[in-house]
């Protein structure tokens, strides 16, 4: 069977929140259904994008996502090409702003790699965090949950949204409605923060389908949909008490 | 103070003292009556006089038993010492204690003053109050659904060190985090441990929090780590390093349980590396108050805290330990799984996540990736059973874990883990939980009186 090649980025410096474990996650369940799997980590030196399956960000600090953004632009060039080409990229918590217009930190400003149309104003002393739970008209054909966690505020993402909050509504991209990420070609961008794809059966099965191109589903059994039932029953009981 | 301050503090204080004899009768809360005395009068806390020395004590982990400590220090050079109590560490809570020990002129009647603060609030209360020593322990990843990440946290301690230009800091010098509070200052005092038989190349840790340089953002080097990101660090690129410490745990022996301090040899009650950390914080306000560093470590030797976090316990016939952590941050549950590693007790262990927030669900279970649980494969455990409502999420962590012969097996339910450790000829077991979920054992398994180890 074909082996799965992912490519994490910056495992180190972006490393909140425990979203390393949406990719042991991936490689876990891809080796039970038989694949190879290979997952390398970028932190610094050359940077070659190629031949991966899945290209993978997650959050950091503030501070930690300008640095990232800063080693990133030697290779915009390649980055933007990767990214028009089709290629397969998943993009949470805070780290869609480095693939922005601009970052403006604290009134400061950064290059984002210019590869979307938006802009993130970061206040470092303002965090918007909560719970969030999504409604079901979107690609996973049912509702996500999870938690947002960010200084982050977008304006100006013109791409379709990846999810629209009914708990947290107050938590997508700007801050005031309820857009969440954004889906362009094969770019996948959420604000979620975590381990969202172990939270999440349906859309951990969307990205593994996406990555072997055969049908994947677990067990209804398995700890990932007990755990997910359990989240679902209880976060859908607050959207009805808010 | 014109006459009309002074009858606004006298009613305030008088207020206020009423309100915690009242609040004592009928079992209330610390910070109501600190809350209604402040509305009466504002410039209550500026305006009450406070003794010389005034200690705070803040940071991620370790604040109570650190606070516990240095008074202990105190009150045994025979000094009177007010401090706070645990969960009254914010500004109403520090103005109740105030007023508990305040003459109705608005004197404190103490020789000395600990404060525990809130690593968010302190810059609140050092608007009002002044320390003479800040004792800073460490910055961790700590409920970080309110905390954000550790450098959140670092700018608010900061602008409340800004408060403080005068106050001696007391810092970790092994936190890259912290010792940064005391860059381009005066009057700052460094503790740390030296290289022991516990330390290590690498993390313990399954993130770092400076894997890259806090000044500069370039890759950041470690001679040695013991544990987190606390170690002996260095920055090629910008030369942050670790300072030069005034206090340190010159040796560490883990066996006979004992460390030396400034030359002076202290026994430990509960020998872990964590428990060290805080008497060497303790160790070094202490001294540098003046206190005398024999008197010092006799003190803290062989220390049992009020707040220590280990509870014997027992379910039938079998002999268990409880051992406390915090939800939401990792480190402290990093601390207990070091413990059970090096017991080498063949004894079952319940983890159990139920309630992460007393007020509702959450869904955020990122920190549950973030505890090294495969360091407990360096254990001689004979199982591990996930309990409580999250027994799920923890399940699916562990999935990714391979905890080698160590069978694992999910549990949800509380009365049915509680039956099963009760088992005849199970044998020893270990319970491991936070502070919002142990009245849950307690109401399974008999508690025996709580004490250190």
């Amino acid at each position: 069977m074909k082996k799965i090649k992912i490519l994490h980025l910056f495992p180190r410096l972006l490393s909140l929140y425990g979203e390393y474990g949406n990719i042991s996650f991936i490689k876990l369940q891809l080796e039970k259904a038989g694949y190879k799997t290979e997952i390398d980590s970028y932190e610094d030196g050359e940077l070659q994008l190629n031949n991966y399956d899945l290209i993978y960000i997650g959050s950091g600090t503030e501070k930690a996502l300008l640095n990232a953004a800063g080693r990133l632009m030697p290779y915009k060039d390649e980055i933007v090409l990767s990214v028009k080409s089709g290629a397969f990229w998943l993009c949470t918590g805070n780290a869609q702003a480095i693939f922005g217009q601009k970052i403006e930190t604290d009134g400061k400003e950064t290059d984002g790699l210019g590869i979307f149309d938006y802009i993130t104003k970061a206040n470092t002393s303002k965090r918007f965090s909560g719970d969030v739970l999504t409604d079901s008209d979107n690609i996973f054909g049912t509702f996500l949950l999870g938690y947002v966690n960010t200084a982050n505020v977008y304006t100006g993402i013109k791409e379709a949204p990846l999810c629209r909050f009914t708990l947290g509504k107050e938590l997508g991209n700007d801050k005031k409605s309820n857009s969440d990420g954004f889906i362009s070609n094969s770019f996948y961008a959420t604000q979620l923060t975590g381990p969202l794809l172990v939270k999440n059966p349906a859309a951990a099965r969307f990205f593994i389908e996406k990555l072997t191109g055969t049908p994947f589903e677990l067990h209804e059994d398995s700890n990932a949909v007990l755990a997910y039932s359990s989240a679902l029953r209880e976060l859908t009981k607050r959207v009805h008490s808010v | 103070m014109r006459f009309f301050n002074k009858i606004r503090l006298f009613i305030s204080v008088l207020a206020g003292k009423i309100l915690i004899f009242a609040g004592r009768l009928i079992n209330r809360g610390t910070s109501l009556p600190g809350e209604i005395a402040l509305k009466l009068y504002p410039a209550l806390l500026s305006d009450i006089r406070l003794p010389e020395l005034v200690i705070a004590v803040s940071g991620s982990n370790g604040k109570t038993s650190t606070a516990e400590m240095i008074t202990a220090a105190f009150t045994r050079s025979g000094k009177t010492v007010l401090t706070n109590k645990e969960g009254s560490n914010q500004i109403a809570g520090a103005a109740t204690v105030l007023i508990s020990n305040s003459t109705f002129g608005g004197k404190i009647k103490s020789d000395v003053l600990v404060l525990e603060c809130d690593e968010r609030y302190a810059k609140y209360i050092f608007e009002v109050i002044k320390p003479s020593h800040f004792v800073v322990t460490n910055l961790y990843r700590d409920q970080l659904t309110r905390n954000g990440h550790p450098f959140f946290v670092f700018d608010r301690i900061r602008e409340a060190v800004e408060l403080i230009p005068n106050a001696n800091l007391v810092l970790n010098a092994d936190d890259p985090i912290v010792s940064l509070l005391g860059k381009d200052r005066d009057k700052v005092i460094y503790f740390s441990m030296d290289k022991n038989e516990r330390s290590s190349d690498k993390t313990d840790s399954v993130y770092e929090d400076c894997a890259y340089c806090p000044v500069c953002g370039e890759k950041f080097s470690y001679n040695f780590y013991h544990y987190a990101h606390l170690g002996d660090y260095f920055c090629s690129s910008c030369g942050y390093k670790r300072p030069i410490p005034s206090y340190t745990v010159e040796s560490a022996d883990f066996e006979n349980k004992n460390i030396c301090i400034a030359g002076e040899k202290i026994s430990l009650a509960f020998e872990s590396r964590y428990n060290i950390y805080n008497i060497c914080a303790a160790f070094a306000v202490s001294a540098a108050a003046g206190l005398n560093k024999k008197e010092i470590a006799e003190t803290l030797s062989d220390i049992v805290l009020k707040s220590g976090r280990l509870v014997r316990l027992k379910a039938g016939e079998n002999s268990g330990l409880l051992l406390i952590s915090k939800h939401e941050n990792s480190v402290s549950y990093n601390q207990n799984i070091e413990y059970i590693s090096h017991s080498k007790k063949n004894a079952a262990l319940a983890i159990i996540v139920d309630s992460i927030s007393r007020k509702y669900y959450t869904s955020e279970t990122g920190w549950l990736w973030d505890i090294a649980f495969e360091n407990l494969k360096k254990s001689s455990l004979k199982e591990i059973l996930l309990c409580g409502k999250y027994a799920h999420d923890l399940a699916m962590r562990f999935e990714i874990s391979d905890m080698e012969d160590i069978p694992v097996k999910v549990i949800p339910d509380l009365d049915k883990m509680a039956a099963k450790l009760s088992e005849q000829g199970n044998g020893d077991f270990y319970i491991m939980t936070c502070f919002s979920d142990k009245d849950k054992v307690f109401s399974r398994i008999t508690a025996l009186s709580p004490k250190a180890k």
